[in-house]
């Protein structure tokens, strides 16, 4: 049976090689809101919640953790190099400008829209799942994370809707 | 200093920073960015900005309200938005004039929404 998210964090709490064990899943894991839950419980356990002089960078942490696993889920089923993209592009939002003047000229540019379209989407029923977590820590923290992603999400749908990369998607 | 009207961002979340300043930069707006609540203080003393988008737990749970407190001391009619994951019931019953903000945006903002706001408040060139 495969491991739970929460077990593969007790298994690999350094956070760097956790998501790297996440993305090696491609997106073939449980997110539901029992998940986030079990996943928010074992996040914790190892960085208990404080309400005066918090730790930002445990803190910070949460959101990241959050944050992979949120993407991971959404990338699912995309091909490989617009993963490679999306990922990217979420990494570095400073420079998605950058990286879609790259991406546009690679064979998968008239992929990407469609892509988009499909990410945005996996984002909106993620976002559902989150809200139906109760009000707390957990929450708060895949909230932090998915709020990045919409805020990207919204830069790249800036650029995907400009006329010049439009007219790739045939 | 530039004609741009600009706008001092101010939350734990690195990624929500650079990502909400890079939203800002591209709608025509000068960004700037801090990781605390004691970090955005200072900051807003150097950068003198017209318009503050601060969340609420930081170092400390109400770290938020803390630097709405200290801004709208100084500078009453400068505009401070909360961004947050209080959510809209708790926003409501919050009494956020009280601390000091002028409104409330949940995350994930609407940045639609929330860049018709700033637009009223952006400096006439």
């Amino acid at each position: 049976m495969a491991l739970s998210l929460a077990d593969l964090f007790r298994q690999n709490s350094d956070l760097d090689v956790f998501c790297q064990e996440v993305r090696k899943l491609r997106g073939n894991f449980n997110l539901t809101s029992s998940e986030m839950e079990a996943l928010g419980q074992a996040y914790f356990e190892l960085y208990p919640e404080k309400y005066v002089q918090r730790d930002l960078a445990e803190v910070r942490l949460g959101y990241q953790l959050a944050r992979c696993c949120l993407l991971e889920k959404a990338l699912a089923g995309l091909p490989d190099r617009v993963k490679d993209f999306f990922r990217q592009a979420f990494d570095q939002p400073e420079s998605i400008a950058r990286l879609m003047e790259d991406f546009r000229r690679s064979e998968e540019a008239g992929l990407l829209a469609s892509s988009f379209d499909r990410l945005q989407a996996s984002l909106d029923q993620l976002k559902t799942t989150i809200d139906e977590l109760p009000k707390g820590m957990i929450k708060e923290r895949f909230l932090g994370g998915i709020s990045t992603l919409y805020n990207t999400r919204y830069l790249l749908n800036i650029f995907i809707s400009q006329p010049g990369f439009k007219s790739l998607q045939g | 200093m530039s004609d741009k009207t600009r706008i001092l961002v101010i939350d734990d979340d690195p990624a929500i920073c650079v990502s909400v300043k890079a939203i800002l930069e591209a709608s025509g707006y000068e960004a700037f960015t801090a990781l605390s609540g004691n970090e955005g203080l200072e900051l807003f003393h150097q950068v003198q900005p017209d318009i503050v988008l601060c969340d609420m737990m930081m170092e400390d749970i109400d770290a938020g309200a803390k630097v709405a407190g200290v801004i709208k001391k100084e500078k009453p009619d400068l505009p401070v938005f909360l961004l947050s994951t209080i959510g809209d019931a708790t926003a409501r019953t919050i009494g956020l004039d009280d601390l000091g903000f002028n409104g409330v945006f949940q995350k994930p903002v609407n940045f639609d929404l929330l860049l018709n706001v700033l637009q009223k408040h952006r400096k006439k060139s």
